[in-house]
């Protein structure tokens, strides 16, 4: 039996929405190298609402989704000749570290303060992006 | 050594969930004058690197897969491709603009989820 939501939203419309919404996910992360997780974690969230799932195991899902993306982006950028490969090596391990260190943090750490002070600076990286695309 | 540094803790926050995607493509740009395009390459390769250790924990304690995943995957690919290809023609500062106004976006939408999250903790607790 299909799951409803708590907006209402199942059987083929809910496809259609998960379609359209993935599309558009798959054509960011493609274009700007990163972002494609923003679209699906909201997708999720949103037709999750009445499903009980929670904060976050839709950003585990979310995660699950953009490695393959981002997976495919890189092998089409890389065959283009724009990859740093030698910094990569150079961030290799603390880059991995660091993802560990996150994930497990996720589950222990209220996040509210965290997520408040690098949304503030998400906004300002994204202001001075703009200001130096004009 | 500073490459190090910033990279731990932009993985660090990939890992926890709370938006550090477009951080290296910023700290490439802004702080290393990368160009767009290689930079977003780059960050995409730090991304694998930093989400598959980060899932490894996630997978270990959750049960993320079903079949709404699995069909976004299948969908997300060849979007993915197509627009990656799109970006090695496009006039970098057209991804640039782009990846400034989804980081507002994001950055305001993540704020006021924090911030209604933050009102309803006060009121239980009232």
């Amino acid at each position: 039996m299909e799951n409803k939501t708590a907006k209402g939203i199942y059987g083929w419309k809910k496809w259609v929405i998960i379609a359209i919404l993935s599309l558009l996910a798959g054509c960011i992360n493609g274009f700007v190298g990163t972002g494609g997780g923003i679209v699906i974690v909201y997708m999720l969230l949103f037709l999750d609402s009445g499903g009980g799932d929670s904060t976050k195991n839709a950003f585990a899902k979310t995660l699950v989704a953009v490695i393959p993306m981002s997976f495919v982006a890189f092998l089409v950028y890389l065959n283009n000749g724009n990859v740093d490969t030698e910094l990569m090596g150079r961030v290799f391990i603390p880059a991995t570290l660091g993802g560990i260190v996150g994930a497990c943090l996720m589950y222990k750490i209220d996040k509210k303060w965290l997520t408040m002070i690098f949304s503030s600076l998400v906004i300002y990286s994204g202001v001075t992006l703009i200001t130096r695309a004009l | 050594m500073m490459d190090a540094i910033v990279s731990f803790i932009i993985a660090v926050i990939v890992g926890l969930g709370i938006g550090g995607g477009g951080f290296f493509v910023i700290y490439l740009t802004l702080c290393m004058n990368y160009g767009q395009i290689i930079a977003q390459g780059t960050n995409l390769l730090f991304f694998l690197v930093s989400g598959i250790s980060a899932l490894f924990i996630h997978i270990r304690r959750k049960s993320v897969f079903s079949p709404e995943l699995l069909f976004i995957i299948a969908t997300t690919l060849p979007a993915t491709a197509l627009g990656a290809h799109i970006a090695d023609f496009t006039d970098p500062k057209i991804p640039t603009f782009f990846l400034g106004a989804l980081l507002v976006i994001s950055g305001i939408i993540s704020g006021i989820r924090t911030v209604k999250a933050f009102i309803k903790e006060k009121n239980e607790k009232n």
